[in-house]
């Protein structure tokens, strides 16, 4: 029955040849927001291949649009906002070359003619009613310069932190199992490995983790992560997750 | 693996292969994505025109909050600031000022100082990231372009024909790091065309190797042809040729001084008076202002004024004849007679929380401007003085840890 099977198929494929190999094209037609709803859910949008993160890894469309607590700010209303990065940037094009530069790994800005700066603007505009007349408020975004330790917390309410904070980038915890690119360190196995002991005390972990976490790639730091304010993940439910890591 | 396994391994694999072959016989059509251009006015320009009081403002650098902060000349207070810098997160640190009223542009330099973060992966000059100079139009405050400097730039000042801005490196980490090794401990002083800065890729300036830990910068008036500069780490002022590049020589402070990394006066400041004849130079290590005859080029030791505190960047009124100098730890501000023998005409002691760690003073039309640097955590202060009593006028608060001022309209 096999070699049958395997006749067959070694029939079809002689045959294959004479299949009409070229597929059909198909063109799929979008407006201006389509096209910057398609660019925002792309890493290819950063131009390089060792970019795994879209602008939606970051930013939902809608305010409560999921469970997950991300580190970038709902995009609805983003045209009226007086200011992006917690007052530290005035223009809305230089705020996402910020997020293009430093998470994705873009060398060139995108400047203001491009055809894809100009659909992503449609697409945020389409999340923007009222447009850039409609003045709203800035999204708060806190980030200490100085970090110190968190209160304790509890283990089981930090899972579920872990799942809205961490769980996208890094995977399941102590496996990294589902983690969005393989570098993102499996925590908090990796993270701790990076700082032994006796080089490091326990609550020097700690707070190496918590500055990780506040800082992401700056202040010092290096690397793509991004910081979580304070608005995104509060000292209490960092307190829980670092019980869930038994940090 | 055994034969058996490896057998039906084998079979396995070709009939994979060959339903690939009979997939490929029924191709999946290419999807080619078509869409419309946007048709409206993408990222607007939303920046709108500073309106200036009719008084006058001043800019105020706050080193430590990346913004700049205005303050009206008239009510004294701050009524704007912006957000200045590169890095949208980390602490660019505006360090210092120069302005162009005319041509509409400010220009500061980002010094990127090493912060305690608290965590354990963890000041000024101790950066080991290169500096910039940015510059900023003076209408609406939006940045218009940079050029990257030496690490830990020091002061940043600009001819008065707008042509020549020049950056000085107060950088201590080379300093400490080749000790015993002068040519490798000296810092420099970059030069920029400043109309070189709003290209897209500005080219780099050139450097002068001038000495340890340069700080204070101050040009000859009118040419800017001299650059007279504080060298924090050889107790000395350095005469630059800014057109030969090069330095001309470099003048002890006082008698003897030779330090090489390990000074005994430490020159930090630097300011011409209106004349342009003398130099004041704050020596933050002997904690006294010393004076440089620009004519002879020979320090004027007789007129070496004790300040108690350590001094920071003082101002000649407009006659030169009063030299107020601010000092920390105390916290004060004197009133000196430059024309009569430095004879202390007032002395003004702050409380504690009422100018925190004074950093500069200037007159500023009929009041004395005292930036306080406060605790480098909460927002700093900018205190109007009577000049003459030194008592308080008005207080504003700014951003953290300011450090300069520039005035920016009004008349004077």
């Amino acid at each position: 029955m096999k070699r049958v099977l395997c006749t067959s198929l070694l029939g079809a494929a002689l045959l294959g040849p004479g299949c009409k190999g070229d597929p059909e094209t198909e063109v799929v037609h979008g407006t201006a927001v389509d096209h910057g709803k398609a660019l925002f859910e792309d890493p290819s949008i950063a131009n390089t291949s060792f970019n795994s993160y879209a602008c939606a890894s970051c930013h939902e469309p809608q305010a409560d649009d999921s469970e997950l607590a991300l580190p970038g700010a709902p995009m609805a209303g983003v045209l009226g906002r007086p200011d992006y990065w917690g007052g530290k940037e005035r223009e809305l094009l230089d705020a996402i070359d910020h997020c293009l530069y430093y998470f994705m790994l873009r060398d060139q800005p995108l400047a203001k003619d491009d055809e894809e700066a100009r659909a992503l603007y449609a697409y945020l505009e389409s999340l923007s009613p009222g447009g850039v007349d409609t003045p709203t408020d800035a999204a708060p975004f806190t980030v200490p310069v100085k970090v110190e330790d968190v209160p304790a917390g509890d283990a089981s309410a930090g899972a579920g932190a872990y799942a809205a904070a961490c769980a996208l980038c890094h995977g399941d915890a102590h496996t990294g199992s589902g983690r969005l690119v393989d570098r993102a360190p499996v925590l908090p196995e990796d993270s701790i490995a990076d700082h032994p002991s006796p080089g490091y005390s326990d609550a020097e972990r700690r707070l190496v983790f918590i500055e990780k976490v506040r800082h992401g790639g700056f202040l010092g730091y290096t690397g793509q992560m991004p910081p979580l304010s304070m608005e995104t993940l509060s000292d209490e439910d960092l307190g829980h997750v670092l019980a869930y890591l038994g940090l | 693996m055994s034969p058996a396994t490896n057998a039906a391994s084998r079979a396995a694999g070709a009939l994979l292969g060959l339903a690939a072959l009979l997939v490929a016989c029924s191709p999946e059509p290419n999807v080619v994505h078509e869409y419309d251009a946007y048709a409206g006015d993408a990222f607007p320009d939303r920046l709108q025109p500073v309106t200036y009081p009719a008084a006058g403002a001043i800019v105020v650098t706050d080193s430590y909050s990346d913004t700049l902060s205005l303050v009206d000349l008239g009510t004294g207070e701050r009524f704007a600031s912006f957000p200045v810098g590169r890095d949208p997160v980390s602490i660019d640190g505006p360090h210092h000022l120069a302005v162009n009223v005319a041509a509409r542009r400010l220009f500061t330099a980002l010094s990127y100082p090493v912060l305690a973060t608290g965590g354990p992966h963890a000041s000024h000059g101790s950066s080991v990231q290169a500096g910039y100079a940015q510059v900023l139009s003076l209408d609406d405050f939006r940045i218009l372009g940079q050029v990257r400097v030496d690490n830990n730039p020091g002061d940043i000042v600009l001819s008065e024909d707008g042509k020549r801005l020049v950056v000085s490196h107060f950088d201590l980490v080379r300093a400490l790091e080749n000790a015993g090794d002068l040519d490798k401990q000296r810092a420099t002083l970059a030069i920029i065309d400043p109309s070189t800065l709003e290209q897209p890729v500005p080219p780099a300036p050139p450097r002068i190797d001038v000495c340890i830990a340069p700080h204070a910068v101050a040009l000859s008036r009118p040419d800017a042809a001299r650059a007279y500069v504080a060298c924090n780490g050889e107790d000395s002022i350095a005469v630059v040729d800014l057109d030969a590049a090069k330095v001309l020589e470099r003048i002890p402070v006082a008698a003897g001084a030779s330090a090489q990394g390990n000074p005994q006066y430490g020159p930090y400041s630097a300011v011409l008076s209106p004349d342009g004849k003398t130099l004041a130079i704050g020596n933050q290590v002997s904690r006294d202002v010393s004076f440089l005859d620009i004519e002879t080029m020979a320090m004027m030791p007789e007129r070496t004024l004790s300040t108690q505190g350590t001094p920071f960047f003082p101002a000649w009124s407009a006659d030169g004849n009063t030299l107020y100098v601010t000092t920390q730890t105390p916290n004060a501000v004197l009133a000196i007679d430059f024309s009569a023998d430095n004879a202390e005409l007032e002395r003004r002691d702050f409380a504690a929380g009422e100018c925190d760690l004074p950093h500069v003073a200037e007159i500023q039309g009929d009041a004395l401007l005292v930036v306080c640097e406060g605790d480098h955590v909460a927002p700093g202060r900018v205190l109007f003085l009577e000049p003459d009593t030194l008592t308080t006028r008005h207080t504003t608060e700014v951003g953290v840890y300011p450090d300069a001022m520039a005035r920016v309209g009004g008349a004077r």
